[in-house]
């Protein structure tokens, strides 16, 4: 990036962060996450889970699980308002007027996109870190388990923070498309609910024309990409990938949400660049 | 070519079936304060979006500040405020500020309380923007387009909203602004307005350039005299004859010649050697505001 990008990210900061947005949603991601995860303690105190699974470090991991589902949610959210907002709000022309290249800006907004749900993310992982402890002390077992994996824990974190930044790329790009936060939100989610998690499953069950091209289905390449070595989640996608192992469902996974990523950003820069700018078009 | 600030050659801009801009080429000197007139719809704006590379022309060409400036370090040196100011409506006047003088890269530390307090918002400096009442929205476009010290300023109707107090301020800032090397591009509905504070105007109708001048040019060319003889219809024959003269008009008992006021005596030498005496003759002097509207009789919603 160059100095004039550099400044343009920390202008982008000291703007977005004085949005109520980030930090609601940051409320509701440790508020989700947290029920959860105490809903969980309660089923486990009927027996029905082992409890090592809701102590450090294993606690992480499985918060991480249902958690990633919310994390995708709120950075939609978040990515599609702040680049639609400049729409509705006119603001784009008076940044654009002022020099900033519109690559620039986009670049800018990614970044940031990117930091703050990573941000989001190990807020996140303390929140459970921190109620996996008090667990442990409930439980009079010390707040550690005692078949933890600390590495597997961190690879665990690690592939995370990879995992959102696709749908960062689609909901900007949805948003440069439609020029509207509300439309691009409801565009991503849909895709990410509705087509990728509802219909993509049901084409498949129903014929299996579609099976060689099912592991090139965004949702699906996440899944392969978080997928641990021996997880059921890997096997589709390495099977419609012709790999063997959790490795190669990894790399497979890993290229494919990069092409994802890098398509998607560069059609919205395409775009971006071609359009004309027009002024403020109301919430 | 040194002494221009913005050039333009052909600028054509079409949306779909609609020609907004049609051909423009237009040359703006440097140091001066001009004013770009037109009916709603003529293109004003859509002439500022492309200078200002918001808006990507059909086809033509425009430069700002020097051909061989690119637009990026341009308009980095440049002030806007297209149509109405946009601001983010969660920050502070301050923060708006400060956000885009990051943005911009230009100016220290104290520039922005000092624009505040130049556009007299330094008491609600602190206030959101959504707060702020339309007259000190623009007086913050103001204080915005005038971040970093620009050489070329972009106003769009900067005096929309403001109560007649205001705009008067804001008029005698354009003015000081317009003095020196820097150039302001005013664009404006209020004809007087322009007349008061710009040195040139140009003039669009129906995205085509249909004047362009000084103002005191344009006032001229339809300056009228108003004269009463003892032989009107010979008057009104003899006078028409003449090459200098544009128009000759009845009016009532009288008649309208439209030529220079400072050649109105040789009227009086040309009918007085046919024996026709004038009995009484005095200068119509027209206002931008007529001349306007008498160029763009018919265009657009007829509102400037």
């Amino acid at each position: 990036m160059t100095s004039n990008s550099v400044a343009i990210v920390r202008w982008e900061w000291f703007k977005l962060r004085r949005r109520w947005m980030p930090w609601v949603l940051l409320a509701v991601l440790i508020a989700s996450t947290q029920i959860l995860y105490w809903a969980m303690y309660a089923l486990n105190a009927l027996g029905e889970l082992f409890l090592d699974s809701l102590l450090l470090p294993n606690g992480v991991g499985l918060g991480l699980t249902f958690g990633n589902t919310v994390l995708v949610v709120a950075i939609v959210i978040w990515t599609a308002s702040a680049l639609g907002s400049e729409y509705s709000w006119g603001t784009f022309r008076a940044v654009l007027a002022k020099g900033a290249a519109r690559w620039e800006f986009l670049a800018a907004i990614f970044v940031l996109m990117a930091a703050t749900g990573v941000a989001w993310l190990l807020v996140m992982c303390v929140g459970i870190g921190a109620s996996g402890l008090v667990v442990g002390v409930i439980e009079g077992k010390g707040g550690i388990a005692t078949a933890g994996e600390w590495p597997t824990m961190f690879v665990h974190l690690g592939k995370s923070v990879l995992a959102f930044v696709p749908y960062i790329a689609v909901a900007m790009f949805f948003a440069v498309l439609t020029t509207s936060a509300n439309t691009a939100t409801a565009i991503t989610l849909v895709y990410k609910f509705v087509v990728e998690e509802a219909i993509v499953p049901i084409v498949l069950v129903t014929t299996d024309t579609f099976d060689a091209v099912a592991g090139f289905v965004l949702g699906r390449a996440i899944d392969a990409w978080l997928a641990q070595a021996g997880d059921d989640g890997a096997q589709g996608a390495m099977s419609a990938f012709g790999g063997s192992g959790a490795a190669t469902g990894n790399v497979h996974g890993l290229v494919v949400m990069l092409v994802y990523t890098t398509v998607l950003m560069a059609a919205a820069v395409w775009l971006f660049q071609r359009r004309d700018i027009g002024g403020a078009k109301g919430a | 070519m040194n002494d221009l600030v913005i050039h333009t050659q052909g600028l054509t801009k079409r949306f779909g079936r609609v020609l907004a801009v049609d051909q423009l080429s237009l040359e703006v000197p440097r140091g001066s304060v001009f004013g770009l007139l037109g009916p709603n719809g003529s293109g004003k704006t859509t002439v500022m979006g492309m200078l200002l590379g918001l808006v990507r022309p059909t086809s033509g060409a425009c430069w700002l500040l020097g051909p061989d400036i690119t637009q990026a370090e341009a308009l980095r040196r440049i002030g806007a405020i297209i149509e109405t100011p946009s601001f983010y409506p969660y920050l502070s006047g301050r923060h708006n500020l400060e956000y885009f003088q990051g943005i911009l890269g230009r100016g220290g530390p104290g520039e922005v309380d000092a624009l505040l307090e130049m556009v007299g918002l330094s008491d609600r400096a602190g206030d959101r923007y959504h707060t702020y009442s339309l007259g000190m929205k623009q007086r913050l476009g103001i204080a915005c387009s005038l971040l970093g010290g620009p050489e070329l300023l972009f106003l769009d109707e900067p005096t929309n909203g403001m109560d007649p107090a205001g705009m008067a301020e804001v008029r005698e800032l354009i003015r000081s602004l317009g003095d020196g090397n820097r150039t302001v591009l005013l664009s404006s509905h209020l004809l007087h307005e322009v007349e008061q504070v710009c040195d040139s105007v140009a003039i669009l109708s129906r995205g085509k350039l249909i004047a362009q001048g000084t103002v005191a040019d344009l006032i001229r060319s339809g300056e009228r005299v108003k004269l009463n003889t003892t032989n009107n219809e010979q008057a009104h024959w003899i006078l028409a004859e003449l090459n200098w003269v544009e128009d000759v008009a009845a009016d009532g008992p009288s008649l309208v010649v439209t030529c220079p006021v400072a050649r109105a005596w040789e009227l009086t030498a040309v009918l007085s050697s046919s024996r026709i005496y004038v009995t009484e003759m005095w200068p119509l002097r027209q206002s931008l505001e007529g001349y306007f509207l008498e160029v763009t009789a018919g265009d657009g919603e007829g509102q400037p």
